[in-house]
């Protein structure tokens, strides 16, 4: 059952006069798992930005849920809030009252492992940390949909591989509808069931990934696929 | 490295106001005019009513530029029309001295009695751009995933402002205040010496406050006076930067962003 469509939709930015997105059309289906990859200025941003409700679109149809997660590059936290505060802001955004805002908020800490470190205000957290309280915040309104914008760009490799299999662990225990954007062909193909490939504002192509999770990134089928999903990439490659 | 300019900082705070208050010492008995120290009640009553007239002119004047400041900046931060409008403002506004105002305002002012107005008016001018410019390059500082996370989560309007975008501009804010007191202490001496702006204005239109003690009792020799009006000023200077200032400097550094 479909979740978020896009049919023929166009972004043209006012201000520079520069296409955004041109004749972008998809489905993505509840409670699945896709990816959006594509080189810089390749309209992937765009794409999450209109479905994120921050970004208006200038022609075609789109169908979103009215109310979304997201999770951004850099966490995007207060600086000014700890991080329970941060991870509350958006239950107090929808009137939530302070005894379940702070119920919720203390939930979805304890489910990303933060517990510990619920009083603690950013700057005295690790980027693997922040990230996380990023994702509790996204999740605490409890929203139908998840968005990730590059969520582990700014990250090391180690603390990478763990905050995947976190996003992991959580699609598959809550089974919200989850859409990343990724620089990472091999991660978005760890992790979706679908990839769509982003070429001058357009989608190239669509990658559908049937293995079953874990799936370890060295596996020969794994590699298979995000040579296929690179060769889509080039324009060398076509859906699959 | 830090602790040692902060140390460097405190000292400063101390040392500079007593450094200046002897150095107006030095100066008085280098011209002979050194003040007879005696417990005078009238004197500090004097200057206690003048210190409160002040501040409460200072403090007026500077809410009304915060409450004019935020909303423009607000706006003139996200509207490209305004910003148009406003940085050309911005440039002519800051080569021409507010001062240079003063007796039209004084003017304008003396044909309702309110003189008490005039200098107000004249505060509130020399405090608010301060205010507005800082806080509209705060406001256009704030990382875009921070105003997007107020948008994603569908904060109302006002709460928008209040929880994302004055928190996030709060250093800004700060320094922009800091500028506008400054401002506001130099102009506070030639704005309560109303009458040289009236035509045949006397001492009587004048309004009471350090400002016009200064003035007044360097040009009447009585350097006794003088000394306590400018040491009042130092002392309320420092007080205030001891009292306001410093700490809430060092409370917006929370709400600054990782660079």
């Amino acid at each position: 059952m479909p979740e978020i469509i896009f049919d023929r939709v166009g972004k043209l930015f006012p201000s520079t006069g520069k296409p955004g997105l041109v004749d972008v059309s998809f489905t993505i289906n509840k409670g699945s798992f896709s990816s959006i990859v594509g080189a810089s200025g390749s309209g992937k941003t765009t794409t999450l930005r209109i479905i994120a409700g921050l970004e208006q679109e200038t022609s075609g149809h789109v169908v979103v849920p009215g109310r979304v997660g997201m999770v951004f590059q850099n966490a995007a936290l207060f600086p000014w809030a700890t991080a329970l505060e941060n991870v509350s802001f958006g239950l107090q955004m929808q009137g939530e009252k302070p005894v379940h805002v702070r119920a919720t908020a203390e939930k979805y800490l304890a489910m990303l492992g933060l517990s510990a470190q619920a009083h603690l205000y950013p700057r005295m957290l690790s980027g693997g940390q922040r990230q996380r309280v990023g994702i509790a915040r996204a999740l605490a309104i409890e929203p139908p949909v998840l968005l990730l914008d590059e969520p582990f760009s700014a990250l090391d490799e180690e603390v990478r591989l763990e905050l995947c299999h976190d996003v992991l662990r959580i699609w598959q225990e809550t089974g919200i509808t989850v859409v990343m954007i990724s620089h990472q062909l091999d991660e978005a193909v760890a992790l979706s069931q679908k990839v769509f490939v982003m070429k001058q504002f357009s989608v190239a192509g669509t990658c559908d990934i049937n293995l079953p999770y874990p799936r370890h990134p060295h596996a020969p089928e794994v590699v298979a696929l995000v040579d296929h999903v690179r060769s889509i990439y080039r324009g060398e490659g076509n859906t699959v | 490295m830090l602790r040692r300019a902060s140390r460097f900082h405190i000292y400063g705070n101390i040392f500079i106001p007593i450094g200046l208050v002897l150095l107006t010492l030095a100066v008085l008995w280098l011209l002979g005019e050194l003040p007879q120290f005696e417990w005078d009640e009238k004197t500090l009553h004097t200057v206690t009513i003048a210190v409160f007239f002040t501040l409460m002119r200072l403090s007026v004047a500077y809410l009304c530029a915060l409450a004019v400041s935020i909303p423009l900046a607000l706006v003139a931060s996200r509207d490209a029309l305004a910003e148009r409008i406003f940085i050309p403002l911005y440039d002519v506004m800051q080569s021409i001295p507010v001062l240079a105002f003063f007796p039209l305002i004084v003017l304008l002012f003396i044909k309702t009695g309110q003189l008490e107005g005039a200098v107000l008016t004249i505060l509130f001018l020399s405090m608010v751009w301060n205010i507005v410019f800082t806080l509209i390059s705060g406001l256009r500082a704030i990382p875009r995933d921070i105003r997007d996370v107020g948008r994603v989560f569908k904060a109302p309007p006002v709460t928008y402002v209040c929880t994302v975008l004055l928190p996030a501009a709060l250093p800004s804010l700060v320094v922009g205040s800091l500028l506008a007191w400054a401002e506001g202490w130099n102009t506070i001496v030639v704005a309560e010496v109303l009458h040289t702006y009236i035509p045949n204005g006397s001492a009587a239109q004048d309004v009471l406050g350090v400002g016009d003690l200064l003035v007044h009792s360097s040009a009447a020799g009585d350097t006794g006076l003088f000394f306590y009006a400018l040491a009042a000023i130092i002392i309320m200077v420092t007080v205030i930067n001891f009292v306001v200032w410093q700490p809430l400097l060092t409370y917006a550094e929370q709400f600054k962003f990782d660079a």
